[in-house]
C-alpha cells in the first residue's frame, strides 16, 4: 500500500486517535504530543500491516500501545518557535458536551489498561477483537469488563 | 447512565479533522519533537566530549601519562557515545510485539537492558576520567579527600539516572501487571 493510502486511512479513522489522546493525556500539550507520536508509530508499523485485520483494529492496537508505552515529557509548557501551534492543532482540544466531558473524565480515572478495555468495548469491538489487541484471553476480557462497567457507572453518578 | 447510554455518548463524541498534509508532517522523523530533542542532546554531547578529549590529549600532558590511562579515557568517553545511538533507536521503537501485552513485555526487557548498560557506562565514564587525571599524581590524604568530594558531584547525576529509569520501568511493569491480572 502506498503513502497516499496510508494517509487517507489515518484521515478517515483519526477519531480513534483523538479519543485515545483524550483518555490518556490530561493537558492539551500532552495530547498534541501523543497524537503526533501515534501517527509516527503507525507510519513505522505500516509495512507490517498487511490488511489481515481491519484497519480500525490495527489503528487501535498501535494507538493504545503507544499511549501506554510512551513517557510524558517532564518539562514546563514552553512553545518553541519551531513548533508554533497551528489552527488544526488547537482543534485537537475540542470540547464536547457536558455528559461527554464527564464520561471522558471518568474514563481517565481508570487504570491505563482499563481505559483501553472500555474504549474498545464502547466502540463495539467484539471480545475476540479486544483479546487480540490486548493479548489477553476472551474470558479475562469479559471478567474485566464487568468490573470496569460497574466502576465507570459509579464514577459517573 | 446505563451502559448503552455511555456507548452512545462515546460514539457521538465529535473530533476535529486534521488535514492530510499535517498528518504527513507527523510521519517525518525530523519533525518529531521528542526525537529532535534527543538528536540535539546527542549532538551537544558529541561536540562537548570531543572537545574534552582534544583538550585532554593535547593540553593535559597526555603523552606523559601511561598508555593505559589514555586508552581507558578514550574507551570511557567513546562507548557511551556509541551506546546513545542505540538509545535513540530504542526511543523510536514503541511497538515491540503483535499485541499490547507482548509489546509491553518486550519493551520492558529492552529498556531494562538499556538502563543497566547505560548506568554501567556512566560509572565507566566517571572512573575512566578520574583514572586519567590521577594516573600520574601522588595520592596524598588531602588529594584523596578532594577526589572523594569531587566524585560526589558525579554520583548525584548517576543516582538521578537510576531513579528515572526505575520509575519509567516500574510504571510499565505496573501497566503490564494490571493488564494481565485476572480480576
Amino acid at each position: 500500500m502506498s503513502e497516499r493510502e496510508f494517509l487517507t486511512m489515518i484521515q478517515d479513522n483519526q477519531r480513534i486517535i483523538h479519543k485515545v489522546c483524550r483518555i490518556y493525556r490530561d493537558s492539551p500539550e500532552d495530547r498534541e504530543d501523543l497524537f503526533q507520536e501515534i501517527v509516527f508509530q503507525l507510519w513505522r508499523s505500516y509495512p507490517s500491516f498487511r490488511g489481515g485485520s481491519k484497519s480500525s483494529t490495527w489503528l487501535y492496537r498501535v494507538a493504545l500501545n503507544t499511549a501506554m508505552a510512551s513517557f510524558r515529557k517532564n518539562k514546563p509548557n514552553v512553545i518553541s518557535a519551531e513548533y508554533l501551534p497551528d489552527i488544526q492543532f488547537e482543534d485537537i482540544n475540542y470540547e464536547g458536551n457536558e455528559r461527554q466531558e464527564k464520561l471522558l473524565a471518568s474514563i481517565r480515572q481508570l487504570s491505563e489498561p482499563d481505559r483501553a478495555l472500555i474504549a474498545l468495548y464502547l466502540d463495539e469491538l467484539s471480545y475476540q477483537q479486544i483479546a487480540g489487541i490486548l493479548g489477553i484471553s476472551e474470558n479475562n476480557v469479559g471478567v474485566k469488563l464487568n468490573r470496569i462497567k460497574l466502576k465507570l457507572q459509579k464514577l459517573i453518578k | 447512565m446505563e451502559i448503552e447510554e455511555l456507548r452512545k455518548e462515546w460514539q457521538s463524541i465529535k473530533t476535529p479533522q486534521i488535514a492530510l498534509d499535517r498528518i504527513k508532517d507527523m510521519t517525518i522523523e525530523k519533525s518529531h519533537p521528542v526525537l529532535s530533542g534527543i538528536r540535539k542532546q546527542l549532538t551537544i554531547e558529541l561536540i562537548g566530549w570531543s572537545a574534552f578529549l582534544i583538550i585532554c590529549f593535547t593540553g593535559l600532558d597526555a603523552g606523559q601519562k601511561p598508555i593505559l590511562a589514555n586508552t581507558i579515557l578514550l574507551m570511557a568517553v567513546v562507548f557511551p557515545m556509541i551506546f546513545n545511538i542505540y538509545g535513540y533507536r530504542l526511543s523510536k521503537e514503541l511497538i515491540a510485539g503483535p499485541d499490547i501485552s507482548s509489546s509491553l513485555k518486550n519493551r520492558i526487557g529492552s529498556l531494562k537492558r538499556f538502563a543497566i548498560i547505560s548506568v554501567l557506562l556512566r560509572i565507566m565514564l566517571i572512573t575512566g576520567v578520574g583514572y586519567f587525571f590521577i594516573s600520574t599524581v601522588n595520592i596524598t590524604q588531602g588529594k584523596l579527600m578532594l577526589l572523594g568530594a569531587g566524585s560526589m558531584f558525579l554520583i548525584f547525576p548517576l543516582y538521578m539516572l537510576v531513579r528515572i529509569w526505575t520509575k519509567r520501568i516500574g510504571k510499565l511493569n505496573d501497566t503490564l501487571r494490571l493488564l494481565k491480572e485476572h480480576s
